[in-house]
Parts: C-alpha cells; sequence; structure tokens
C-alpha cells in the first residue's frame, strides 16, 4: 500500500477528454485510460497532492464512503505505480 | 535524375543500385503477415534510410522534407511510386510535424470521412463504393491531414485506387483502366481520372470512422481512450524513438479527438452489402449532425 507524494514519470504524458485522462508512455508506447474518477486523482497527483490529501478530496467531492475513497484511491496509486506512470517523490 | 511532379515536390530517384549488408541493424522494422521484414528503418547520418528489401532504399531527411530514392535493380516506376506515395511520404510527412493516417477519405455533403483501418480491412473497396456514388475520394490509403484554424483538412492524395481484382470487379465502373504496375501484389492500380471522382482541394475532415470486423452493420461511439489508441496504432512514425516527435503526435491525434468524433463502424464484408454500409454511414452522419 502507497501513502506519501507521487509525480508523473518523465517520458509520461497525459490528455484529458471528455472528462477522461489518455496516458502515454512515451518509453513503452503503451497507451492507459482513466475514467472520470481516474482522471481527478491523476490531476491531484499532477498537483503535488500527497495520498492522504488526495483521498480527502475525493471524499469531499464524490458521494462515497471513506473506507472505499481510501481503498479505491490507493488502488490506483498502486496500480499507476506498477506500470511506471508515477513514482515516489524524490524529495 | 528524375525530380518528382507530384505536389509535395520534395522526392528524388538517384541512380539504381543493389542493397548492400548494412554494418548496423535497423532500430525499427515493419513486418508482413507472414513475418518477413516489409521496411527496416536505419538510423543514418544524414536522416532516416527506409530499406524495402529487395525492391528500394529511401533516404528521408530528419526534417522529413527530402526524400532520395535508390531503388533496386529491376524495381518497376510503378512499384517505386507506389512505396513512396503510400509509405514513404506519409513517414516523412510524421517528421514535419503534420499528422498522417492509415486511411481512406472521401467527402462527404457533410465534411470529409475517414475510414481508419489496417490493411486488408477494405478502405479501397469502401472508398469507391462511395466514389462510384458521386462522392468525391481524396485517398483510399494514406491520409495527410493540415491543421487550420477551423479544424483538420484532408488533403487529396494520389489520383487512384488500388483494389484486388474481384473488388476491381465488383465495385468499379467499367470504364475504369486498371494496370498491375507494383511488383510485389496483384493487386491493380486503377487510375480515377474520369472514371471516379476525386477531390482536388483539401476538405475539413469531420468524422473517422475505424473499420471494425463484426458482420452486422453497426456503428458505436469509441471513447476517447480507444480513439486515441486506434488512431495512434495507424498513424505513420517515422523515428519511434523520437520522445518529442511521439509526445507530439499523441498530443495532436488527441487533439483531433476534441474536435471530431470517432466511431466503430462494422459491417459484413460482402459486395452485396456496400450500399446499406454506405447509407448507413450517411445516415449516421445525418443524424448525429442534427444532435449536434
Amino acid at each position: 500500500m502507497n501513502s506519501g507524494k507521487f509525480e508523473i514519470r518523465s517520458g509520461v504524458t497525459a490528455k484529458k477528454l471528455s472528462g477522461e485522462t489518455v496516458i502515454l508512455d512515451v518509453e513503452s508506447g503503451n497507451y492507459f485510460g482513466l475514467n472520470a474518477v481516474g482522471s481527478r486523482i491523476w490531476e491531484l497527483i499532477e498537483e503535488g497532492n500527497d495520498v492522504a490529501v488526495i483521498c480527502e478530496t475525493i471524499l469531499g467531492e464524490y458521494k462515497v464512503e471513506a473506507d472505499v475513497a481510501q481503498r479505491d484511491v490507493r488502488q490506483l496509486v498502486d496500480d499507476l505505480k506498477s506500470r511506471g506512470l508515477i513514482e515516489a517523490t524524490r524529495y | 535524375m528524375i525530380v518528382s511532379k507530384s505536389v509535395d515536390k520534395i522526392y528524388v530517384v538517384n541512380e539504381v543500385r543493389e542493397q548492400k549488408e548494412l554494418d548496423f541493424k535497423p532500430f525499427h522494422t515493419w513486418k508482413s503477415s507472414d513475418e518477413t521484414i516489409w521496411i527496416a528503418f536505419y538510423r543514418a547520418s544524414d536522416g532516416i534510410l527506409l530499406r524495402f528489401p529487395g525492391l528500394s532504399d529511401f533516404l528521408v531527411s530528419v526534417t522529413g522534407k527530402s526524400v532520395e530514392a535508390h531503388p533496386v535493380p529491376g524495381t518497376g516506376k510503378g512499384t517505386l511510386e507506389h512505396l513512396y506515395h503510400n509509405q514513404v511520404l506519409p513517414l516523412a510527412i510524421s517528421a514535419q510535424g503534420k499528422l498522417s493516417l492509415h486511411a481512406a477519405c472521401v467527402a462527404t455533403p457533410f465534411g470529409a470521412v475517414g475510414f481508419l483501418a489496417k490493411s486488408g480491412q477494405g478502405k479501397s473497396t469502401l472508398t469507391t463504393s462511395f466514389a462510384a456514388h458521386g462522392f468525391p475520394f481524396l485517398t483510399d490509403d494514406s491520409l495527410i491531414l493540415e491543421k487550420r484554424h477551423d479544424g483538420f483538412y484532408a488533403l487529396p492524395g494520389h489520383p487512384s485506387i488500388r483494389l484486388w481484382e474481384d473488388s476491381e470487379e465488383k465495385v468499379m465502373p467499367e470504364t475504369a483502366i486498371s494496370t498491375r504496375e507494383v511488383d510485389y501484389t496483384s493487386k491493380a492500380r486503377v487510375a480515377a481520372a474520369g472514371v471516379l471522382p476525386q477531390a482536388t482541394a483539401p476538405a475539413r475532415l469531420v468524422r473517422i470512422y475505424v473499420l471494425g470486423e463484426d458482420d452486422e452493420i453497426r456503428i458505436t461511439r469509441l471513447g476517447p481512450g480507444s480513439a486515441v489508441a486506434a488512431l495512434v496504432a495507424q498513424s505513420f512514425q517515422l523515428d519511434v524513438e523520437d520522445a518529442t516527435a511521439l509526445t507530439f503526435q499523441f498530443h495532436a491525434l488527441a487533439g483531433l479527438c476534441e474536435v471530431l468524433d470517432v466511431f466503430q463502424l462494422d459491417y459484413p464484408r460482402q459486395y452485396g452489402r456496400l450500399d446499406d454500409v454506405r447509407n448507413a454511414v450517411l445516415d449516421h452522419l445525418a443524424s448525429e449532425r442534427k444532435s449536434e
């Protein structure tokens, strides 16, 4: 399980389209898509928020139970990290 | 030395020569369905060398603004022209920062419509069907786009359509004159002049249909992720290791998806159903236009 701050890895670029986010990992050539909630989490990561703040923000913006928000945010962060799209902030 | 009279004016044919084995490896290859190399991409000191084994080398400058061909002895003019227009030019254009897609395109009263698909999926047959019913075609294989203030414009391509013999018999007007000038395939190249209408000016692209393989006629909207992925998969890119170019292309394709809709068009590959497919597309264009 991840906590702390993450940043978008170098060589990864993204574009928001119609509420969804399309991500390109230039190095591997792989593409990924995020739905509306995933897009918001991506945005919050880009802004430099730590996981706890991201969970609080999602909880405030969507009708969702606290434990569900935390689980979903952490799952997505884990997934993005395992795919090499984000990495722990080094400072 | 022969300088092509084609509109791009960047193509020069140099001396015929054998393809000597290079002492460095290609950084990228395109393979045919039988896994043989179709194009090998080599990094040269003055650009990128595209080698079509047994046919020709093409040296494309880094900027994509000049192309030198060195055909192998025995490669016909028709083959060289085909390789240039359908493979090399779209790759060179990509290095100029323009989008080039593996797609056909026809002009309709609603605007230009692209049909995106890999080879052998029916782009040329569908395009011919539209053109034979009065909708001018812009290209049957390589769609080059130019961004303008009010959208993306499709540029007219080579004034011919390449068809397999059975498609030629079923969908081409009887007055068409075909030639088989391309050495590596039995596909005929059918000159369009006087037979099929071709758009001679750029036309604003309003819709892209990705050709699907289901047997029912069905049109389905693609979400942004699927749309961008489909466009990327059928985009030409000269240097697949150039991160800047790939990032630029990705954002340009995403920008394309922002200004037009991308749908998947499934239909049976039956000549007898082409009228239905064409009408389904035209009805869809009309209905979607009304709902906008």
